[in-house]
Parts: C-alpha cells; sequence; structure tokens
C-alpha cells in the first residue's frame, strides 16, 4: 500500500474578484479513489492546480499524511499526474519517459531504474513500446504510458485530469477498468476528475460534485445517486425529473405538496438544505425509474393524466417523455423495462403515479447546470 | 441526463498537408511562386555562373584557388558567421524566453524593443556603432574618464566590431524564430517536469530547451546564412583585416570592374553556404522524435 491520506482544509483560490475555489475542505483516505465532478468552469481543475502545487492557494492548506505541503513547489511534492493531453515529453521515447521521475527524483539506482521501467511497461501492458516516441503511439497507448510515467516514482497521491476525455467510448470504457485494476493493484490514493459523471460513478470510491468553485457534497456513488444533498447534485448525478410546486404544509414529518391545482404530493426534505416556510415555492425531484405508469380510468389521489411525446430505445430499457395534462411545463422521464411499456407510442394518453417514498423536495432551484 | 459537449482541444500547431488539396489545385497555387522564383532567381544564377565561365574556368576558379588570398578570405567570413551565429543565439535565446513567459504588456514591450532595430535601417544601426566605438566616441570617452585606459583604443575597424554590429543588426533573425516556437510549446509540458520531480533549471534545460531546438536550428541558419554574405555593416565598421567576402565581390564589381571573376566569387560563396545549410540540416535529422512533432 503506498497511497497516504490527503487533506485539504479551508482551500481557497481567487483571481482579483473570481473565486475559482471557494473555502473546500476535503479529506481523502489512503489507497482511496476520488473523483471529483462538475461543469466546465465549476473549479474541478483549479483545485486539482492547487494540489498539484502549479500555483499556491490564496488561502487554505494541503496536507498530504501528516506532511504540509501547501506552499511547497511542485517538484518537491511527491504528487503524480496524468495530464488531459498526457503531456508525454515528445523528444524522448516512452522507455525514457517512463524513466524521467526516477532520474529526477534520484529514488532508485540506476541499475534499478531500467527494471523499474520494464515492470512499468509490463504493468500497463506495453513491453513491446519502450523504444517507440510518444507521436508514434495510438491515444490509448499514450494515455497508458502517461499512468505509467505517473506511478513509476510511487507517489503516495495521483492526480488525474480528465484523462480519458480524448478517448472514444469502447476506449475509454476498457481504460476506465485498466486505471481501476492498476489502482487497487498498487493502493494508491487517486484524485480523479471529469466532467462525465457516469465514469466519476463507476470508477469512484466516493465522488465530489463542484459547482461555482464550491463543493456540494461528497459520498459514495449510490449516497449521491439516492440522497443528494442539493438539486444541483440531484441533477448533475444520474437523470432527475424536477416538478416545481408549493409547499403547502407538514404531515407526519414529511412535506406537503402542491404541484396544480387538486394534485397535492408528499415528500420526503431532500439534503441538508432546509425547506422553507409555508407557501414558498419548492422542487420536488424524482428519478426516472421511480414513476409508474397507472391505468388511466383509475383517478386517485396523487395521479397525473398526461400524453407520450416521445419512446426512446435504449436496450433493456425503454425511456417515455411524458407531458402531464396538469402540468403543461414539464416533461416527465420515466424509464421502465421495455416490455412493460410495449405498445405505448407517441400521442397515446396514458397516467403516471410518483413512488412518494422517493420523492424528495428541494427548495426552489435558481441555478441548474443544464 | 445531461451530456457535456467535450471541450474542444487546441492541437499542438502542425502544418497542414498539401494532401488536403487535390494535386491540380496545389499546382495552379505554387505555380506564381515557381514562375517568381525562376525568372528572378534561377535565370539571374544561370547567367551568373555563364559568366564566372566566360573568361576561361582558369582566370577565374582557377585564380580563385592559386592566390591564398581569397580562401583567406572565405575562412575569416565563415568564422565571422559562425561567431555572429553563435553569439545570436546565445543573446537571443533568453530575449525569446522571456518574451514567451511574459504577460500580455510586458510582453508587447519586449516585441517592440526586438522589432523596432528591425525595421531600422541597417546603415542607420551600424552608424550608430560607428558612433559609439570610434577613438572620441562614447565608450572610449567613458573609458578614459573612468581611468582604466590612458588613451583611446581601437574598437573601430576591427574583426570585433564586425561581429559586434553584425550580432546587433542580426539578434531579431535569431529571436523570433526561438520566440515562436517557444510560444506553441504547451504549458503542460513543463508543468508535467515539475510534477515529476524536476527542478526549474532542469525542467528548463531537458523540456524547454529540447523542445525549442527547432527554433533554435532556424534561427541559427537564418544569421548564419545572412552574416556570410552580410556586406554594410562589414564594410562600414569593419578594417581590411576583416575583409568579407560580399565586400570582395563589391570590389571586384565596382572598383576593379571584373565581373566574371566577381560571378566566380559569388558562385563559390553561394555553393559554400548552401553546402552548410544542407549538412546543417542533416546533422540535424538526429532526432526522431523531434522530426515526428514539427
Amino acid at each position: 500500500m503506498i497511497g497516504q491520506a490527503l487533506t485539504l482544509s479551508r482551500l481557497r483560490k481567487s483571481y482579483g474578484d473570481i473565486v475559482a475555489v471557494n473555502q473546500t475542505d476535503l479529506e481523502i483516505e489512503a489507497g482511496e479513489f476520488v473523483s471529483i465532478v462538475g461543469p466546465s468552469g465549476s473549479g474541478k481543475t483549479s483545485l486539482l492546480t492547487l494540489i498539484a502545487g502549479f500555483e499556491p492557494p490564496s488561502s487554505g492548506a494541503i496536507r498530504i499524511g501528516d506532511k504540509d505541503i501547501t506552499y511547497l513547489p511542485p517538484y518537491l511534492r511527491d504528487i503524480g499526474m496524468v495530464f488531459q493531453k498526457y503531456a508525454l515529453f515528445p523528444h524522448l521515447t516512452v522507455r525514457q519517459n517512463i524513466a524521467f521521475p526516477l532520474k529526477m527524483r534520484r529514488r532508485a539506482a540506476k541499475s534499478t531504474i531500467a527494471k523499474r521501467v520494464e515492470d512499468m511497461l509490463e504493468l500497463v501492458q506495453l513491453p513491446q513500446y519502450g523504444d517507440r516516441y510518444p507521436s508514434q503511439l495510438s491515444g490509448g497507448q499514450q494515455q497508458r504510458v502517461a499512468v505509467a510515467r505517473a506511478l513509476v516514482f510511487d507517489p503516495p497521491v495521483i492526480l488525474m485530469d480528465e484523462p480519458l476525455g480524448a478517448l472514444d467510448k469502447k476506449l475509454r470504457e476498457a481504460m476506465q477498468i485498466e486505471i481501476k485494476r492498476i489502482q487497487e493493484r498498487l493502493g494508491a490514493t487517486v484524485i480523479y476528475v471529469t466532467h462525465d459523471q457516469e465514469e466519476a460513478l463507476t470508477l469512484s470510491d466516493r465522488v465530489a460534485v463542484m459547482h461555482h468553485g464550491s463543493l456540494q457534497q461528497i459520498g459514495t456513488p449510490a449516497e449521491l445517486y439516492r440522497r443528494p444533498s442539493c438539486a444541483f447534485v440531484a441533477d448533475f448525478i444520474g437523470a432527475m425529473n424536477f416538478v416545481p410546486g408549493i409547499l403547502v404544509g407538514r404531515e407526519d414529518g414529511k412535506h406537503v405538496i402542491q404541484v396544480a391545482e387538486g394534485i397535492v404530493l408528499k415528500a420526503t426534505g431532500g439534503g441538508r438544505l432546509a425547506i422553507p416556510s409555508k407557501g414558498s415555492a419548492v422542487c420536488l425531484a424524482i428519478r426516472p425509474e421511480h414513476i409508474r405508469l397507472a391505468p388511466r380510468e383509475n383517478n386517485a389521489a396523487g395521479m397525473l393524466a398526461g400524453t407520450v411525446e416521445a419512446s426512446i430505445f435504449v436496450g433493456p430499457t425503454q425511456i417515455l417523455l411524458i407531458r402531464p395534462e396538469a402540468l403543461p411545463d414539464v416533461v416527465l422521464r420515466v424509464q421502465m423495462p421495455a416490455d412493460q411499456i410495449a405498445g405505448l407510442e407517441r400521442g397515446a394518453l396514458v397516467a403516471v403515479a410518483f413512488d412518494e417514498a422517493m420523492l424528495q423536495a428541494f427548495p426552489a432551484r435558481e441555478s441548474l447546470a443544464a | 441526463m445531461r451530456q457535456p459537449q467535450p471541450s474542444t482541444r487546441s492541437c499542438w500547431p502542425r502544418a497542414r498537408s498539401m494532401r488536403s488539396y487535390a494535386p491540380a489545385v496545389s499546382w495552379i497555387l505554387v505555380a506564381p511562386a515557381i514562375a517568381i522564383l525562376a525568372i528572378g532567381f534561377l535565370y539571374p544564377l544561370l547567367r551568373l555562373i555563364m559568366l564566372s565561365l566566360s573568361a576561361g574556368p582558369s582566370a577565374t576558379y582557377g585564380r580563385l584557388l592559386r592566390e591564398p588570398l581569397y580562401a583567406t578570405v572565405l575562412a575569416s567570413s565563415i568564422v565571422t558567421a559562425v561567431s555572429v551565429t553563435f553569439a545570436c543565439i546565445v543573446l537571443g535565446y533568453p530575449v525569446a524566453l522571456a518574451m514567451a513567459r511574459l504577460r500580455k504588456r510586458a510582453a508587447a514591450l519586449t516585441t517592440a524593443c526586438v522589432l523596432i532595430p528591425l525595421w531600422t535601417s541597417v546603415l542607420i544601426r551600424s552608424y550608430a556603432w560607428i558612433v559609439l566605438l570610434q577613438r572620441n566616441g562614447l565608450i572610449n570617452s567613458l573609458l578614459i574618464a573612468e581611468g582604466l585606459t590612458q588613451g583611446p583604443i581601437k574598437l573601430l575597424y576591427t574583426q570585433g566590431a564586425v561581429i559586434l554590429a553584425m550580432t546587433h543588426v542580426l539578434l531579431p533573425f535569431a529571436i523570433l524564430p526561438i520566440f515562436s516556437i517557444l510560444r506553441a510549446v504547451p504549458n503542460d509540458y513543463v508543468r508535467a517536469a515539475h510534477s515529476l520531480g524536476a527542478g526549474k533549471v532542469k525542467a528548463f534545460f531537458l523540456v524547454t530547451l529540447p523542445l525549442s531546438l527547432p527554433g533554435v536550428f532556424a534561427g541559427a541558419i537564418l544569421c548564419f546564412v545572412l552574416a556570410l554574405g552580410f556586406y554594410i555593416t562589414p564594410a562600414l565598421v569593419g578594417g581590411p583585416e576583416s575583409m568579407m567576402m560580399a565586400s570582395l565581390i563589391g570590389q571586384q564589381t565596382t572598383v576593379l570592374l571584373d565581373w566574371p571573376f566577381a560571378a566566380a566569387l559569388s558562385t563559390v560563396l553561394l555553393a559554400i553556404t548552401l553546402l552548410i545549410v544542407v549538412a546543417f540540416r542533416k546533422s540535424l535529422s538526429f532526432s526522431k522524435g523531434l522530426s515526428s512533432v514539427y
């Protein structure tokens, strides 16, 4: 196990009036794989830049294990980094690229450098490519060399800045598995920046969601999916339906929310944000798989009649886009096994019911990532 | 569900391949250039070579070989050109590096400092050196005033003055190619070097410098070729012992009116220039990594 814990405390970075990273606290355990996700400009790359030491923070502290590295120059930090465009040195061969950190750090005796490089090439499954130049490799191969170069000197912390962004989908999925395999084998602590939330959910022990320079929530993929702390996270992680409404009361610890004339739903208060007082605007969030189709004639409470606007085939499941009659501004996304909704075409009249246990209420959204 | 747009990534600069056009279009596009080259360069060159042979090769090329003076002038021209090139690269590289690293306004100011002399006449810049270096010029006055020398020392009309003035004149030709290459080297390479444990000095010598070598070579070839054929500056600030090939050719055409011999001298100078440039380029193809990038 080579990984070490990484702690960020009250870390902040601003450029003049622009706040790139806003008072961030983050504790990453040794050997943990943590992804930082967020839309472009959310500050995730800025955060990585601070951890790598390419720029000093405006305030706050960074620690690896017990060591304060806040103002240490990058070349004295023990951090391996995989860059978005790999940044392999074009004038050096693959072997020379991988040997570079060992020579710089004088960590290994000359005689053992060659062996370490060969071991690393083996690990990333490129043993026969040592004498090639980076430009003679494919994108996926270059990416693996970049990983090998970042890992060869056993850094306790590894940063990856959208390392798979330039690869096509098939290759990206294969590389995800490979990165995870290497990380688990070495026990390295990895911080992985990506704008692809699916990638983050696949790879990570925990996922941190950033928005407007602030950390919104950090948790396991399941936590983020089931208990998002705010509407932004609910929207960013996975697919989510939002229905605007007005808080009319509380009952059995649940919020009673009116979404349209005569339609009242009960929801748990989602996340850490307190729901404002009675009469204020809120929004209800529900996942596509928590909406059921119901017989149209059975006009029970909490049921919405609507029209199918589109039916999208996605393999084992089918997605229906349904516009409820009572809520003309909302299109609900419903996802269920394809065989259950066979024959429902565009224009079909249906009714939907929400699984109320899964319904969460958030304060009315001001801005979402969309 | 949102599908974030992949950000458009800037690629490493790479010349567009000719293959993206149909061959016929390519030929039409280069036709004017070929025509100008043929009429303005190849034809006169051919005439020059014929002229050099018009009095019989023994009278021109034979004389070149027989009289040691000409070989001496040629050798001293090459030595001067090499010295000037070396000085330009050594002095120009730090300036190019600073220009590439500075922020907007400072970079613009530095660029102006490099370009304004380039737009000034070579004649004026050469005369400026005469003002500075002459017997009772600024430098001698300063030296005497400081008591460093008894009387004025000979600065002007020396080999040193030629190298100094030519370096000044040719410096922008070294700075600009190096600058443009340094600008194109992505910052990520330096960051990668730092994150892999290379300090500032090592990152420079192991990453920035090798990646900028194509600019250094381009600047060096430019300076060398220009220096080898330089006329005005050596003629103004140089003495008889620092005569360059160009001055010798000028003397033959304007004073002695021996045109065939001047043509022979020109042909030899051109041939040697080409030979050195080709040899230089050949010796550069050592680095496979670089040639596959640039």
